[in-house]
């Protein structure tokens, strides 16, 4: 197993960082446009995805 | 009522357990926030998923205004730093004054103020911290004293937009209200000047330095109150901020402390304004656009904003139907901090002090650092805008004036600071509370203006340690994950001053009652 440094670590936890952030930045802007057109589908889809970003970003660093 | 108001309270006792007890970052303890504040909105408040979903969306609006200015400021800090320019400052400064506690005050207190005036969120933080470093500060002491030092202004900063939500959201004429906010805010200034000696050089400091501060303080203050009577309360912050900065380089040749020895490496005039370029193009920008109502209306033309229907939870709360936040995207404090990066970035340039591919490793830096600090921003306000639709920040503000009855006088700061503390804003603390605070003051037949006055006062200084504040601060400072810290330093010194308008408030309620 190679060992991991700390550039690569940091660079790990940034990546998981922008994905948490664009997780919920992005469906949060989505979700006004799914219920403007009362597509609850896509409402629930974006929900997720959201959920899915605040999780990712709790995940232990 | 009770269990209502405990459970409101329940998001932001977690968020304040996971940062300060189990020292989290933002980015980590804000999603928990979240998810709590979601779980009890829909358990116990009858929160339906369309206003969840709707007030997700709102959330996406305030957390880029915020964004905006966190990612220009960082832009104008690595294009400053790239340049050699913060160094070039953290030279310069000790030369004006040697006095370890004189330049705290001079850069967190007084500029950081001025920067208040003109900017606006988390901008006098962002900007005087890495200097403060470069001075060889403390890091975390670095962000703890312009957190202190800009408190004050924060109702009258940003051209009294949150002073202005005050006027909106209560129905009371800014006549009224001038005076008794910029009389708060004034004395509390007093009491910051001290706090900012004290943290910089301790008791010790604030012995030295009792007159400067006193007469900056007093110079300040009296600058922002007489303009904000006469009626110009968009330019009382920035006004006071002036008045500071010209006493303030008067009395630094006063207390130049040991800085004999810094003459041989002097600096010259134009190196200074070099490394100034991008501040002064700061200043020039925001003095341009906000008085020149031509360039202003331009610049105003492209708005992104979104209309919201009302909104009822099943327990009967309801939301009005508007806009959420409006973002004039080209005249935003973001974007005039983008126009000063990159106008200070092209005098760098042709002066010659960016080296090759510069351009690449001020992004790469500035996302390096933002992402973090974004992350820990939208979780904040989404748990905040979660919380106020559903009826949580109503329960948790009636719980507290119900539970301190005719002592309401001294709860109104207290909640003005706690709204500012959850949505991270003086402004929204204003939007969310002030008509509670109005029929509160009403019904116990209290003044009303003094109680607007406290909450937003206390929404100024409570505002400091909002985490969104704070992660703005640690972040620029290369603090990341270290909010914890930064709070747990911070807390006394506001707690202290929000328990101070609370004093000058039930005290300013004996002589003026109604």
């Amino acid at each position: 197993m190679k060992p991991v440094d700390n550039h690569t670590r940091t660079n790990t936890k940034l990546r998981r960082q922008t994905m948490a952030f664009l997780l919920i930045i992005l469906p949060s802007l989505g979700l006004y446009f799914a219920m403007a057109s009362s597509c609850t589908f896509a409402v629930w889809i974006l929900l997720a995805l959201i959920l899915t970003g605040m999780v990712l970003a709790v995940w232990k660093h | 009522m009770i269990i209502d108001s405990l459970l409101a309270l329940a998001p932001i006792l977690i968020i304040l357990l996971l940062m300060l007890g189990f020292r989290w970052g933002a980015a980590r303890a804000g999603p928990v926030g979240w998810a709590a504040a979601v779980v009890i909105a829909v358990l116990r408040f009858g929160t339906g998923f369309e206003i969840l979903a709707l007030a997700q969306s709102k959330a996406f609006l305030l957390t880029l205004d915020v964004l905006l200015i966190v990612w220009g400021a960082f832009l104008l800090y690595r294009v400053a730093d790239e340049a050699g320019a913060i160094r070039v400052l953290g030279e310069a400064l000790p030369q004006l004054t040697g006095d370890r506690g004189m330049q705290a005050l001079l850069i967190a207190w007084v500029f950081a103020s001025f920067l208040q005036g003109v900017g606006g969120f988390g901008v006098p933080v962002a900007v005087t911290a890495p200097i403060l470093i470069s001075l060889g500060f403390n890091p975390i002491l670095a962000v703890v004293m312009p957190a202190i030092g800009h408190g004050w202004t924060v109702s009258f900063g940003s051209l009294a937009s949150s002073f202005q939500a005050l006027m909106a959201t209560s129905h009371v004429s800014g006549d009224l209200l001038a005076a008794p906010t910029a009389l708060l805010l004034g004395l509390a200034g007093i009491l910051t000047g001290y706090m900012v000696a004290h943290v910089a050089d301790g008791w010790k400091g604030v012995r030295r330095l009792w007159l400067p501060v006193l007469l900056l303080a007093v110079t300040m203050g009296a600058t922002q109150f007489a303009i904000a009577v006469a009626g110009f309360w968009s330019i009382a912050s920035l006004g006071s901020g002036m008045a500071g900065l010209l006493l303030g380089l008067f009395l630094a040749r006063r207390y130049r402390g040991n800085n004999h020895d810094n003459h041989e490496r002097s600096i010259s005039p134009r190196r200074l304004a070099l490394a100034l370029s991008g501040y002064i193009a700061l200043i020039g920008f925001t003095l341009i656009i906000q008085l020149v109502p031509a360039v202003r209306e331009f610049l105003g033309l492209f708005v992104i904003r979104l209309s919201f229907p009302e909104m009822t939870t099943a327990r009967g709360f309801t939301t009005a139907a508007g806009y959420g936040r409006s973002i004039p995207l080209f005249r935003h404090a973001g974007a005039i901090l983008a126009y000063s990066a990159m106008s200070s970035f092209l005098i760098y340039r042709k002066a010659g002090l960016l080296e090759p591919k510069a351009i690449r490793r001020i992004l790469s830096g500035t996302i390096s650092r933002v992402i973090p600090s974004s992350l820990g921003i939208v979780a904040m306000v989404s748990m905040a805008v979660v919380m106020s639709h559903a009826g949580m920040t109503d329960a948790l503000a009636r719980g507290v004036a119900q539970s301190v009855g005719g002592l309401f006088p001294l709860a109104s700061p207290w909640i003005g600071a706690l709204g500012a503390f959850m949505t991270g804003s003086n402004t929204n603390s204003n939007v969310v509370f002030s008509m509670m605070q109005r029929r509160t003051a009403e019904i116990l037949g209290r003044s009303v203006p003094l109680i607007l006055a406290a909450q937003s006062a206390g929404g100024a200084i409570g505002s400091v340690i909002a985490p969104t504040k704070v992660v703005v601060g640690a972040s620029t400072a290369g603090l990341a994950d270290q909010e914890g810290p930064i709070l747990r330093k911070l807390f006394p010194y506001i707690a202290l001053l929000i328990a101070f308008l609370s004093l000058l408030t039930i005290l300013i309620i004996g002589i003026w009652p109604t």
